[in-house]
């Protein structure tokens, strides 16, 4: 009896997303998806190529991030330089890899640390009802109530500016919104006849949330994390903009555009441009993926495109 | 009611973690401020006293609340002012901020979602499209340190300094205030394009559309009367939701722009760490993000009467 709970709930999902589902080699189902999103694919590989270009920064990179050299400084683009110097001399190209380590390596455990909890204390919410739902929708409306920029900076000034502290801030400012994601999730899913089936085979609250729910559930939660993602990069960019975030002779995206790079982008104009450009397309292939994603688990729009 | 209630509840919440978050900082905050200003130990205890740090949190938290409905936020540590008064002038700036932006997303976003909707997966609907997703994309800090540096490079213009209010020198200050505004309206016009193409593709979906082009309505009649009214909703949401992130996106405008706004404000209590004023400013844009959740409820009932019949 209770072995055949689990296949029987495992039906559902694994026919869920259209795109993956068919043919059975590996290649072809994935020249299938490039074919059938083409551009949401070339974003992924710009994405790759970006998080490979700063994973792999301490290979890649042409010079030493913090190498100064006060004969070469503010240069345009050139062959040597890619992107130019910083008014201290610095490869911006370099320094541009290494900023992209930081901002996606925040934006990535943030939203990995936010995603966790907030699908378990969501899916919770939503399948057992009661006092813990209402305590915790008071607590999303708390939370909701801050802008995320905000709540960040508030506290980074405070508690002092550590990488791990600006990670466990920056996921509370993303809590709300995907604890409200898994819990709407959550009370749509229980409403499905398996769920009560499962329940009349006598599976335990903790069984049917994770073996029942958890999956069923997790296609809007899988878009609302790449679209956090996104949002991840532009609050930490924003704060360490500020000056409260990675601190110098770090790089990263934020701080190489704010107040004392500012003063040399009259100089040096494209001193302005690089860091926001990485800045803006690695946010763009995030929700430009995270559109696709939710068209391609969304039936309503599936049928309609 | 109960949805005001709902948000009482919640602004005390917030206050109270607010407060407790201030309290419970690492370090005696009287020791940082003391060795700063070169306070003697007679000067730290009546600045301890001052801020209520010798009473329990319960006492301390009852005192302030007390003092905050009456309007009272007590005294910056560093300016001696009073933060209730300096929160008034500043909240105009960033009202205006916020209320000029809303409006130009407002303007750009309306006719884009329109054409998009209409004009489903033909070329007008992609660049409206595209022109929203990029919107959705560009760090708001970045457009605006843009804006400055090319402006100054270009066109040899930098953004005005000593900010006039709106009441006392309105033209000098729209020239202030019309360059922020415009990114910022640019910004969250990328959100309010997407939603209101969604909406009207809902809409335009319904039987209800197909009865009244049976009836031979004309396609403006139509649009108007039976598509947008129908579409408001979602919109009247999404200007809602936005509104946190108007406030916070107000933090980077003002700084860049110069702007003495509720965000450059956070942004020197912080600098000073100054505790009093960090303190009233995040109970106060969190009191903004509840009353405006409260009036974009409210509307609904006034966008459609049922619901107001169903509550």
């Amino acid at each position: 009896m209770a072995s055949s709970t689990p296949a029987s709930a495992s039906a559902p999902e694994r026919t869920a997303p259209a795109a993956l589902s068919g043919g059975p080699g590996l290649a072809r189902r994935f020249v299938r998806v490039v074919r059938r999103y083409p551009f949401p694919c070339l974003m992924a590989l710009v994405l790759v190529l970006i998080g490979l270009g700063s994973g792999l920064a301490d290979f890649v990179a042409p010079a030493d991030p913090l190498a100064i050299n006060p004969r070469e400084r503010l240069f345009g683009p050139t062959t040597a330089y890619l992107m130019g110097t910083d008014a201290l001399g610095r490869d911006v190209f370099t320094r541009v890899l290494y900023g992209g380590r930081a901002s996606l390596g925040i934006s990535v455990a943030s939203v990995g640390f936010a995603i966790v909890i907030s699908t378990f204390v969501g899916l919770v919410s939503g399948a057992v009802t009661g006092w813990f739902d209402v305590l915790t929708q008071r607590i999303v409306d708390i939370l909701m109530a801050f802008p995320g920029l905000i709540i960040v900076i508030s506290l980074t000034a405070f508690l002092g500016n550590s990488v791990g502290l600006l990670i466990v801030v920056i996921a509370i400012a993303l809590l709300g919104a995907g604890i409200r994601v898994a819990r709407a999730a959550a009370i749509q899913v229980s409403s499905q006849p398996y769920i009560e089936a499962a329940r009349t085979l006598g599976a335990g609250q903790a069984r049917i949330i994770g073996r029942h729910i958890l999956p069923n559930a997790l296609p809007p939660i899988m878009v609302i994390a790449t679209a956090q993602l996104g949002i991840a990069i532009l609050i930490e960019a924003s704060v360490s903009f500020l000056g409260y975030g990675i601190q110098p002779p770090a790089a990263s995206w934020g701080f190489m555009l704010g107040a004392e790079a500012r003063i040399h982008m009259i100089e040096q104009p494209w001193l302005s441009v690089w860091p926001g450009l990485a800045i803006f397309l690695t946010v763009f292939s995030f929700n430009i993926i995270g559109d696709a994603l939710r068209d391609a688990f969304d039936p309503r729009l599936r049928g309609a495109g | 009611m109960r949805r005001l209630l709902l948000a009482a509840l919640t602004l005390l919440g917030i206050s109270m973690l607010v407060a407790g978050m201030m309290r419970t900082l690492p370090g005696d905050v009287v020791d940082v401020l003391a060795a700063e200003a070169f306070y003697d130990d007679r000067e730290k205890d009546r600045l301890r006293e001052e801020l209520g740090l010798e009473d329990s949190f319960f006492v301390y938290f009852g005192k302030w609340l007390g003092d905050a409905l009456q309007g009272d936020f007590g005294e910056s540590l560093r300016t001696k002012r009073s933060v209730g008064s300096d929160l008034g002038h500043r909240l105009d700036v960033t009202m205006e901020l916020a209320i000029l932006g809303l409006i130009i997303a407002t303007f750009i976003s309306v006719p884009l979602g329109i054409v998009a909707a209409l004009r489903r997966s033909q070329w007008p609907d992609y660049v409206a499209r595209s022109i929203a997703v990029f919107a959705l994309a560009i760090p708001g800090f970045w457009l605006a340190t843009l804006a400055v540096v090319f402006g100054a490079k270009w066109f040899s213009w930098s953004p005005p300094l000593g900010y006039q209010p709106i009441w006392e020198a309105p033209f000098t200050n729209l020239q202030q205030m019309w360059l922020p505004a415009l990114l910022f309206g640019l910004i969250l016009a990328g959100v309010q394009t997407r939603i209101l193409r969604t909406a009207l593709l809902d809409v335009l979906r319904q039987d209800y559309m197909l009865t009244a082009r049976a009836k031979g309505l004309s396609r403006l009649l139509l649009l108007r009367r039976h598509a947008l009214r129908n579409s408001l909703i979602p919109f009247v949401t999404v200007i809602g939701v936005q509104f946190p992130v108007v406030l916070g996106g107000a933090v980077v405008f003002e700084l860049i722009f110069a702007l003495p706004g509720l965000g450059a404000y956070l942004l020197d209590g912080i600098a000073n760490r100054d505790y009093v004023v960090v303190q009233a400013v995040n109970v106060w844009i969190a009191g903004a993000v509840i009353i405006t959740n409260l009036l974009v409820d409210v509307s609904y009932g006034f966008l459609d009467p049922r619901i107001r019949i169903g509550a």
